[in-house]
């Protein structure tokens, strides 16, 4: 198996989505008397990032390259549930194509072009904690298998991406590619 | 029809000391401490491909690395590293088909992790005399693996695997 480090690649951009519900803690008092409170709601947050690869990437199975474009897109959900702990929930999707170019990134347009590779990965994690923790974060991976359409779909190859997400005080910041590589697995 | 059979070969040895010294470090225990399993599972399932509906039977081998450390200040780094092989056989057409799949996590945590699940997505590519085209019998399966839940003994065990996706 043939492997190239193709890229490390920071962070490109983003799109946020933020939804807060629930209710935040409450604290009834009254001079002299602290009265009960009910017991506290989880406080939901919903994250969205979009994170988009373009890269020229030797085939790993050839002797040519592919102009990768696509982009990751991440789904992530918290819930604060106070003294009853905190949970991530993550979904990551992965999409993109390949098509056959130069070194350079030029799209080969001669005729010797083949159909593009296209590639979907679906893929999450979830996480859950006594308390919010002030740090969490790490590196995670996907793994897309591109392979071309119709009479060429024996043709195929591993493109693996790892990202780093991470939260601070239970909130994400922007998921960062940090490495792409490809292998050839036949 | 969707015939599910796990088979967990070889456990953890030592979680269960694992997630008392992570509690003891979160708590603030001087001890730094070092946990890494190593775990072996076996599963059969049936389930139809997506691509043709022909039933197919798959035998996966997990190996499953996983290592937990907390440090003095009570933080918790966990790695894990998930390596699936094996093959499927077409009910009807007795197709053959390899399967893999790899997945690595490294992850930290000021605040002990209680449980953490990861979702993979393995790739069965049929092997032989297979449909090219307009339909290429590959397809993915969606496996779940559940890791540092006491119940696992702190360990990654697999808990789900459905087929996905026509390739």
């Amino acid at each position: 198996m043939d492997t190239h480090t193709v890229m490390k690649h920071h962070l490109i951009a983003l799109v946020p989505v933020l939804a807060l519900t629930g209710a935040a803690a409450a604290h009834a008092q009254i001079i002299g008397t602290t009265v009960p409170t009910a017991p506290t709601a989880p406080i939901t947050a919903t994250y969205a990032f979009t994170v988009p690869v373009a890269k020229v990437v030797p085939n790993p199975c050839s002797t040519t390259f592919e102009l990768v474009s696509g982009q990751l897109q991440f789904t992530i959900r918290t819930t604060d549930s106070g003294a009853s702990g905190f949970a991530i929930a993550a979904e990551v999707t992965s999409s993109g194509i390949g098509q056959d170019a130069l070194a350079t990134g030029a799209l080969v347009v001669d005729g010797t072009q083949k159909p593009e590779y296209s590639y979907t990965y679906a893929s999450g994690f979830d996480a859950s904690f006594q308390k919010r923790p002030a740090d969490f974060g790490g590196t995670l991976s996907v793994v897309d298998l591109p392979s071309r359409s119709g009479v060429y779909g024996n043709d195929w190859f591993m493109l693996r991406t790892q990202y780093e997400v991470n939260f601070t005080n239970g909130v994400p910041s922007v998921p960062l590619i940090k490495e792409l590589t490809v292998s050839c697995p036949q | 029809m969707n015939a599910v059979r796990f088979r967990y070969l070889n456990g953890s040895l030592a979680a269960a000391a694992m997630f008392s010294v992570l509690t003891a470090a979160a708590a603030g225990a001087q001890a730094v401490a070092t946990e890494q399993q190593h775990g072996r599972a076996e599963a059969l399932q049936t389930f139809p491909s997506p691509c043709t509906k022909e039933p197919v039977t798959v035998e996966t081998k997990s190996q499953v690395r996983v290592k937990q450390q907390a440090s003095q200040n009570g933080s918790t780094r966990l790695t894990t590293q998930i390596h699936q092989q094996g093959r499927g056989i077409g009910a009807l057409s007795l197709r053959d088909y390899n399967y893999m799949s790899n997945e690595t996590t490294d992850l930290r945590s000021s605040t002990p992790v209680t449980t953490f699940r990861i979702r993979t997505r393995g790739h069965l590519v049929c092997q032989g005399q297979c449909p090219l085209y307009p339909a290429k019998d590959d397809f993915f399966v969606n496996t779940t693996f559940q890791c540092a839940d006491a119940t696992a003994n702190g360990d990654c065990v697999m808990t789900s695997m459905q087929p996905a996706d026509c390739k």
